[in-house]
């Protein structure tokens, strides 16, 4: 190539596929759900790793006419990005019809539809990478440095992109990208330049025509949002597009705050929660938000209050200190005052809910400022530990688990420890787990609570919870100063007014027959059947006595159920994917929630075959595709360990510093823009050292081992110490962390292609290499999240400590003269 | 208009139709067509036309469909029995009565899809804006535990296809029934009286306040659309001795779990979870090993 800027078309090529993936992934999370955005990143990984293959079959001919490919590709790229999307949100796949077997088949007719449409664009995208290497095989370390900084930069400009535009037409802005890659590519090469540039710029206009004419993108109608959306007098009062999700405000009759009353309400003469509005993010509701007020009239009236589950803490401690963790749109905080709190923190760390109850939206009243309250977006964590004086109550909303992904970090053992801490005596903790599909939850939730006062120094857990519930929740409430008599008589009235059940208190006799008044049999997952017995029956109070005294319990057989810790903070990873069998078996009574590993081991089956598929390649290359002396299978380890261990790498730290920052949005973006960038500068670097790569390729492994090594052993206590940090100073020691680490990853790759290049024979290696690196990147992502969900992030990054050491080791050696 | 232009062969069809049904004795029916005495391709060509829902369909389409039935009809006495000991003949009759075809459309398309039904594979068929014909199993499971009786009253708020709301109207003496999202309540609405089915009454609205209007309340009300709690206002228009049905999960799985609320003689609130869609019943202790004891 002419020049170094000569590779900015590769540069743009790069940021629009980054971003095209983004896109689709935001588009799988709105209108279906985020779970499937995997099988796009499987799809964009499979689609570079078959553009390897081929380009290794038939390198020689790529060559030849690489420069005439190099013209016409963003040409097609344009036209396949855009069939791409129109297909895809076109596709009517039905995800909630994969959980029963009866409907399975279609779906995969629908799934196989995916890869049709979207393999095209994906593959072509890797085929133009991988050429630009072949033909600047020179400057392998420049060529991937535009890559990777193109893919960061397009990465940060897509998430910018995303504060305006809706993420259903992000794709028509990075068409743009690609006529402008087409449009460079095509300067300076003469008629076939020109017409290159003629055709890049007719498809351009062509395309967004269409995706501008025809919008067939929309919710799956069954979301939660789509109901609400269609119902008489149903107004969206605002809609705002962010990189966290697409926020919509909605005004319908449907809409109350989701708390759960109890059923004898009417009796009791107590009214329900009034109409509100909903706030949904990406489709699902995620807050009820109070209407304007009339009048004098208060924002919000919280007079059911007494009649909600969360009631009894304050009865059971009136006049309190409270710690609200999730303010449920401003509703817990009224309902707190009406419960008689006297002095309340309401923590809500989710910016948008933050901004909604401090400042309103879209219309919506912030909550007024009081005497003794405060509302603070830091984490419930923080809260706890910082405040100057103890709590008497605190107390975890009952939406605030699923209102965000990272709020999960606020239920691990750790967690409960920090809030037993700043409890007062006498005060209690107060924990809500709904049990409306799966009861197992709440003994996990016990589980993790038991650990937490074993931690904190209590002999014997069971003298210090208590556990009632409604027919769909539970709550468990967790006393470093035990339960008296009179308090437990106080929470058995409390619980037969509202026909609550009390499942455990200390001193319970497991064998005394009590009234139960929401009747939960005890099933087996295992087997498929449901006791019958006459008379109503408690299936958590049958539990709860194994789980809170530390032994085995019987649904322990089935399900995961040790304790929520920083290392493995997923809630819904109940799922023993050891069983697997017996999970298939039972599909279809699985929790929405739970189907994401099954979809992980779906993709990395997937992966597998294509990773077994691109090392089968030298079976059919022959030995156009052997380096010599032995050196094939050296280089053919070397790049597979690099492609495995990146991305344990980006998935370790993306959930750390989504963590950390309290926001996954946040997170990945600064983790994946950062490892993207900084890696490329340091590939950009790698062409300074070829000439002493082995010593390189030795520095730059004990870097990546050391400082994997060093967020090994203090990451997390570096979190946990700067956590009170402002959410700048913590972006920024974000980046500073992944920094370092970066600049050595990005060495590796390119240093080895130059070293096989640089061997007889090693050009016809190359898209070999870059196959194979993307195959081993599609295993990559679920095996990390599988290993996450059943082991620990801890064990992610060991697991990209051992992958790199493998690396290291099989780096390919100095072809001989 | 009668529904009832019988011909000799029409006749003859129905006949071996429903030759292979089991004799269900039930008293005090509800008006209307019902499968089985005169339901021919022109009374199902003629009611899906006067609902709105115009379509074609070949005789011999017409009759594979009803050919079917017998062996559904089976499927949904054996389930019954193996779930819940025993198949209410009243919810037997009802299932013979109910033309199931003419429920299968597709209301945001406006696409009938009468040949999909009586499917010896039963599932869930998608009608467009968010609802869903549940599978004629877990239909049959959730209508036997309602346990509907002459002379009762229901209310059903969500009413999808309106097909748990006809089945109910062949057993009780009056259906109500909401949907709250409009253009598919609308159409529904249309569809019970071309089957002369003049017990079934609907409207488009909130359910959240259930139907105030009807004096003395519901035996049975179904909620196909809860949040966190089942409204209070519902608790308060259930009869004494009546039931409230919540199934929950997601429309298409094989089913759902169903909560059964009944009030007590004091007014409070009991509920039941019923899994027996998804779990079968085993008597005897599930515990296998011996319950720890308290702390004292």
């Amino acid at each position: 190539m002419k020049s170094r800027f000569a590779l900015l078309p590769l540069f743009l090529v790069s940021a629009a596929t980054v971003g095209f993936e983004i896109a689709l992934t935001r588009y799988f999370a709105v209108a279906k759900w985020s779970e499937y955005g995997y099988w796009v990143i499987s799809i964009v990984l499979a689609g570079f790793a078959f553009s390897g293959v081929v380009m290794a079959l038939a390198r020689d001919w790529f060559a030849r006419h690489g420069r005439t490919l190099l013209i016409w590709l963003p040409t097609a790229l344009i036209i396949t990005a855009a069939i791409g999307n129109q297909m895809v949100a076109s596709n009517p796949f039905n995800p909630l019809q994969l959980q029963n077997p009866a409907t399975f088949n279609d779906q995969l007719w629908n799934i196989g539809g995916y890869y049709a449409v979207l393999l095209p664009f994906f593959f072509l995208t890797g085929l133009y990478i991988s050429l630009s290497f072949v033909l600047n095989d020179r400057i392998i370390g420049h060529v991937y440095g535009w890559d990777l900084t193109g893919a960061g930069l397009g990465a940060l400009a897509v998430l910018g992109l995303m504060t305006i535009v809706h993420p259903f037409d992000l794709a028509a802005w990075l068409l743009p990208v690609l006529a402008l890659a087409g449009l460079l590519g095509g300067l300076g090469n003469g008629t076939h330049g020109r017409a290159g540039l003629l055709a890049a710029l007719l498809a351009l206009g062509g395309t967004e025509a269409w995706l501008a004419l025809d919008r067939p993108a929309a919710f799956n109608d069954f979301k939660a949002i789509y109901a609400p959306l269609h119902v008489p007098e149903s107004k969206t009062l605002a809609q705002i597009p962010s990189p966290r999700g697409l926020f919509m405000l909605l005004n319908d009759f449907t809409e109350r705050v989701d708390t759960d009353l109890t059923n004898n309400a009417g009796e009791l003469g107590i009214p329900g929660p009034a109409p509100s509005l909903g706030l949904y993010r990406d489709g699902n509701r995620i807050a009820a938000l109070p209407k304007p007020p009339v009048g004098d009239a208060p924002a919000i009236d919280a007079s059911y209050a007494p009649a909600t589950l969360a009631a009894l803490p304050y009865s059971l401690r009136p006049l309190s200190r409270v710690l609200l963790i999730g303010t449920s749109g401003g509703y817990r905080i009224a309902e707190a005052r009406k419960l008689g709190a006297v002095v309340i923190h309401a923590v809500e760390p989710d910016a948008m809910l933050y901004r909604a109850v401090t400042e309103g939206l879209g219309g919506t009243p912030h909550y007024p400022a009081q005497r003794n309250l405060r509302i603070s977006p830091i984490s419930p964590v923080l809260a706890a530990e910082r405040q100057s004086y103890y709590f008497d109550i605190i107390d975890i909303a009952g939406d605030f688990l699923d209102s965000a992904e990272t709020n999960t970090n606020a239920l691990t053992s750790a967690a409960m420890v920090t809030y037993l801490r700043g409890l007062s005596v006498g005060g209690m903790l107060s924990i809500p787990v709904s049990i409306r599909e799966f009861p197992a939850y709440a003994l996990r939730v016990m589980a993790t609570a038991r650990t937490a006062l074993r931690t904190f120094g209590i002999k014997d857990p069971r003298d210090h919870v208590l556990v009632y519930r409604s027919a769909w929740n539970v709550r468990i409430l967790v006393a470093p100063g035990g339960f008296s008599k009179a308090r437990i008589a106080q929470a058995k009235a409390f619980c037969d007014q509202r026909s609550f059940d009390l499942s455990y208190f200390p001193g319970m006799d497991p064998g005394e027959k009590r009234e139960v008044f929401n009747d939960l049999p005890a099933v087996s997952f295992q087997d498929g059947q449901v006791t019958s017995q006459d008379g109503a029956h408690d299936a958590i109070a049958d539990e709860a006595i194994y789980v809170l005294g530390g032994q085995t319990s019987p649904s322990a057989e089935a399900f995961n159920l040790s304790p929520i810790t920083a290392d493995r903070p997923a809630f819904y990873a109940l799922l023993r994917l050891g069983q697997l069998g017996i999970i298939l078996k039972r599909l279809e009574i699985l929790p929405q929630a739970e189907i994401a590993p099954l979809v992980n081991l779906a993709v990395l089956a997937q992966a597998i075959v294509i990773a077994l598929l691109v090392l089968a390649i030298p079976l059919l290359g022959g030995k156009r595709l052997r380096l010599p002396g032995g050196g094939t299978a050296r280089a053919v380890l070397f790049f597979s360990a690099l492609g495995l261990g990146f991305l344990f790498f980006e998935i370790y730290l993306i959930e750390r510093a989504s963590a950390y920052l309290s926001d996954r949005t946040a997170g990945f973006a600064l983790v994946l823009t950062s490892m993207l960038i900084f890696s490329g500068l340091g590939s950009m670097a790698s062409s300074r050292l070829e000439a002493r790569a082995d010593h390189a390729m030795r520095l730059a492994g004990l870097l990546v081992l050391v400082w994997g090594g060093l967020m090994w052993l203090w990451l997390p206590s570096a979190m946990h110490y700067t956590l009170g940090w402002s959410y700048t100073a913590r972006a920024i020691a974000v980046v500073l962390a992944v920094a370092p680490g970066s600049l050595a990853l990005g060495l590796p790759f390119p240093l080895g292609l130059s070293r096989t290049v640089s061997a007889r024979g090693g050009a016809g290696f190359l898209p070999w290499a870059w196959g194979l690196n993307g195959a081993f990147s599609v295993v990559s992502t679920p095996l990390a999240n599988l290993i996450a969900l059943t082991e620990g992030f801890s064990w992610v990054l060991l697991s990209a400590l051992l992958v790199y050491a493998v690396a290291i080791v099989s780096f390919p050696r100095q072809p001989r003269p | 208009m009668s529904l009832h232009s019988l011909s000799r062969r029409s006749l003859i069809a129905t006949g071996l139709a429903t030759a292979s049904l089991p004799l269900f004795s039930i008293t005090g029916r509800a008006a209307g067509v019902n499968v089985g005495a005169g339901w021919t391709r022109q009374a199902f060509l003629d009611a899906m036309a006067q609902s709105g829902r115009p379509l074609d369909l070949s005789e011999s389409a017409f009759q594979a469909i009803q050919a079917r039935r017998p062996a559904a009809l089976k499927r949904i006495e054996s389930y019954l029995k193996e779930r819940l000991g025993s198949a209410d003949p009243a919810v037997m009759q009802a299932f013979a009565e109910v033309p199931r075809e003419y429920y299968h459309y597709m209301y945001e398309g406006h696409q009938a899809m009468p040949s999909v039904a009586y499917e010896a594979e039963p599932k869930p068929w998608a009608l467009g804006y968010g609802s869903a014909l549940s599978d004629y199993l877990g239909q049959a499971y959730m209508t036997q535990v309602a346990k509907p009786k002459p002379g009762d009253v229901t209310l059903e708020i969500g009413t999808g296809s309106g097909f748990q709301s006809s089945l109910l109207s062949r057993i009780v003496a009056k259906s109500y029934s909401i949907e709250i999202i409009e253009p598919l309540g609308k159409a529904v609405g249309k569809i019970f009286a071309p089957l002369g089915y003049d017990n079934v009454q609907s409207r488009v609205g909130d359910g959240y306040y259930g139907w105030p209007e009807v004096e003395g309340g519901f035996d049975i009300i179904i909620i196909t659309c809860a949040a966190q709690y089942a409204p209070p206002e519902l608790f308060k228009q259930l009869k004494p001795g009546g039931r409230a049905l919540i199934p929950i999960g997601q429309p298409f799985k094989r089913g759902q779990f169903l909560y059964v609320y009944t009030k007590d003689a004091d007014g409070k609130i009991h509920s039941r979870k019923d899994v027996g869609v998804f779990f079968i019943p085993m008597t005897g202790t599930m515990m296998k090993t011996p319950a720890p004891t308290a702390t004292p």
